[in-house]
This record gives C-alpha cells, structure tokens and sequence, in this order.
C-alpha cells in the first residue's frame, strides 16, 4: 500500500465511525490473513456474539480489528482469550456496555506470555509506552464498539468514561510480587498463562510514605469507602494494585494477602447513616438488599463494607519500584473473569 | 456506525484492499416493534429497572395513558437486577398479555 493509499485508508476508518478518535493501521486482506494465520484457526470461527448489538465476532473480524489497533500477530490469542472471558455473564457485558457509570474493561495478563510479549508491568505501566499495552487493549476496545456496537452517546450511555475507554491492559508484576503471581492464587499453574478481565473505573492513586503497614493499610481502607464509590451501593468485585515497595513493606512484616484483605474487608466501611445521606441509597432501600446480610439496614450505625466478601477484594502488585504508591481500581458490581490463553 | 457498507462504500475498501471491521449483519437484526394504530383499549405493560423514581415515572406514564386513551388493563412489573435484561418469565409475561410496553430506566 503506497503513502496515498494508506493515507486514504486511515481517513475511511473516520468517514465510516469505526476508529477510536484516533488513526487506526489500515486492514488489509493480506495483514488480516496473516493474524488469522497466526491463531491456527478458521477466519469464521465464531468466538462471541458481543452486546448489545449482537455483532459476530469471528476471528476474522477481531484480527481487522486488531490490525486496525496496532496488535501483532502474536498478540491475537490475548486479545481472543479477552473476548471470550469477557462475555462470560458475571462479567454483564451488556451492562458495562451501556451503563451510565464509568467503567471500561481492564484486562490484566499474568504468566510467562506476559514476558514474552513485553506487556508493561512496571513504571507506567497505565500509562503510555508500551505497544502491547497500547494495542492489545485497543484491540479489545474497538472490538466492543464496531462488533459490539457500544457507540458513545447512542447505545454507550457512560456519562464520562475514562481514558481506558482507548486501551486499559497491563501485566502483574510478578518478579516484584513477594506472593504468588494473581493466577496462581486463583487456581492456575505459575506456567499458565491468563487474561482477567473486570469492569473497572480509572485507576486511584494511594500515596503512603512511611513504613507502617496498618497504617498504610488504614489509608487504603479509607480511600476505598468513599461515598460517591458505587461499590459501596452495588458491591461487586474490586481490586487493590500494591505497588512493589508497599508489597515488599507489608511482606516484610509478615503480611499475606488474606491478611491485607481481612484488614481491608474490615475496614473499609461506612456508617449505614452516612450511606443514606448520599449516594444511590438515598430513598430507594432496595439497594439495601446487595449489602452483606450481616449489616442491619435499620440501624443506622451499622458499618457497611466496600464488597460482600472479603475474598472479593483482589490483589495483585504492578508498577514500577521506588514509587510509595499503590491504587485501588474500583469496579461497578459485576464480577472479574479470568482465563487461561 | 455498525450499518452494512453501501455499495460505495464496498467498493472503496475493495479498491484500497481492505477488510471493514463490523458485522455487516447485525443492523439488520433490530427493527422497531410494530406500531399499532390506537392505544385505546389496549393492554399495556410498564416494565421498571427498580432505580429510585423509575416507578414514579412510570406510573405518572401509566396514569397520563389511561386518562387519554382509556387502556383496557396495565401490567405493571419490575426487573430484578436493573444492569441486566429483564429475564424470560418477565419478557414472556410482557408478551403474551400487553399489546405495548413502556419501559422507564431511571438513573
């Protein structure tokens, strides 16, 4: 394809809706046939019908898409294993798809492939950099939207959405984890290779600069139960990203993760009180419902937690080290899905 | 957009050898319900998503629909979980009883 060719193509991908906002790699007959070459399967191949238009996504049009995005061919099977996961119904596509909120699908790989593909799990690793964070997770996000058909202010409600919206993908830091890798403790071999998929808003910073962990911890805590945090009215899954010298603090006094997440269930709570003053709960007790049995709606003092389950709070550790950061990425009352590639 | 290429547009992404990333079928698998002619005796259904006011607003519906256009009955129902699709039962319910169906997803 000669420069005005290419030129041509790039600006059909506007005239016709189907890029992110920004210029997408022209799909050509021979690119898409060589991704499809790389997955060993038929271009026909059926992975999903997405929501909540109900488009096909074959391996035919996820690799247009993913050339479009910028991919590898060898990044096909993270993208098609994101899309199976991610249809998977307590993720509720259809609702993330459409919903008011926020959220946008994070996608976290875990295992050896995450190595060998060079997917970002250090310093910046949100942010830009990396081509198989860039493309993988844009992969994923126009795949939703031109085979999903989620269009932004036509069937995709989101009030704001969230820069993830272009590309949300990352890789666990395992070398930095002082506890077994994400997957491993969800059941997987450390030789496995997985993609977890969670409906997730825009990552929150917690900054924390001494060395005790309880009360680096109670930090944590208290920035995970604010008010205006959805969880808090729907539950859900929710995640905690420990940056490497946080992780490193609280493994170095004995902490492992089903302790920090004891601690978090804990304490992360509201006052019932506190809950109905603002927020969804506000006049519609039905919401009530998705607290914990053990929270009593009628007394006032009550201490909800952020999730019904302690185990519904997931932690990994990611970023770069060096940095007193951490993040907590809330989610929207669905569940993650994680699975092998 | 998700529509089918026209046939200009086909033949632009056929001179410049390029694949379109949609399903060319999926438009074709939504249509609006049929209109019918009057509301006038009419069942209808009026299906909430159980946020706060969506019941309001639905009922202040019903009640402007009735008032002008003397409904035969209303089914007034709720989904269970307003993220999701209203469940088979409820769509069942809906369809074999209403001749339309009014939804409210207040927010």
């Amino acid at each position: 394809m000669n420069t005005l060719a290419t030129t041509d193509a790039i600006e059909l991908m506007y005239e016709t809706g189907w890029t992110d906002g920004l210029p997408t790699v022209p799909p050509t007959r021979e690119k898409v046939e060589q991704f499809i070459g790389y997955t060993g399967r038929s271009p026909d191949d059926l992975i999903a019908e997405l929501p909540p238009m109900g488009g096909q996504a074959t391996v035919e049009r996820i690799a247009v898409n993913a050339v479009m995005a910028g991919c590898l061919p060898e990044h096909m099977p993270v993208v098609i294993a994101a899309i199976e996961a991610l249809i998977d119904d307590r993720f509720n596509l259809r609702g993330v798809q459409c919903s008011t909120g926020i959220h946008s699908p994070l996608l976290i790989v875990n295992g050896p492939l995450a190595r060998t593909l060079n997917i970002n799990s250090s310093y910046n690793c949100f942010g830009q950099g990396w081509r198989a964070n860039a493309t993988i997770g844009r992969a994923v996000k126009l795949i939703l939207v031109n085979l999903g058909g989620a269009l932004p202010g036509v069937t995709n409600k989101a009030t704001f959405g969230h820069p993830g919206g272009y590309t949300y993908c990352i890789a666990e830091n395992e070398e930095a984890s002082p506890w077994d890798p994400f997957h491993v403790d969800l059941g997987f071999a450390p030789e496995d290779s997985t993609v977890t998929v969670f409906p997730a808003e825009a990552p929150h910073n917690i900054m924390y600069h001494a060395v005790r962990p309880r009360d680096f911890l109670t930090v944590l805590a208290d920035s995970m139960c604010t008010l205006g945090n959805v969880q808090m009215y729907v539950m859900g899954d929710t995640f905690v990203i420990l940056g490497p010298e946080h992780a490193r603090m609280l493994a170095e006094a004995g902490w492992r993760k089903r302790d920090i997440r004891q601690f978090l269930f804990e304490h992360a709570r509201k006052p019932v009180s506190l809950l109905r003053r603002g927020g969804p709960a506000q006049g519609d007790s039905r919401r009530e419902l998705l607290w914990p049995r053990f929270v009593d709606p009628s007394d006032e003092g009550q201490m909800v937690p952020v999730v019904r389950r302690a185990e519904d709070i997931h932690i990994l550790v990611a970023g770069g080290p060096g940095g007193p950061h951490s993040v907590y990425v809330p989610g929207w009352g669905s569940r993650m899905v994680i699975r092998k590639i | 957009m998700v529509n089918k290429p026209g046939p200009e547009l086909q033949e632009r992404l056929r001179q410049l050898d390029l694949l379109a990333p949609i399903d060319p079928d999926v438009s074709g698998k939504w249509r609006p319900a049929p209109r019918i002619p009057s509301l006038s005796g009419k069942v209808g259904g009026f299906l909430g998503n159980r946020k706060a006011n969506a019941d309001l607003l639905l009922q202040s519906i019903q009640e402007l629909l009735e008032k002008h256009y003397e409904l035969g009955d209303a089914v007034v129902l709720d989904k269970f979980i307003y993220s999701r699709p209203a469940a088979a039962e409820i769509v069942d319910r809906l369809s074999e009883r209403c001749d339309f169906v009014v939804t409210a997803i207040a927010d």
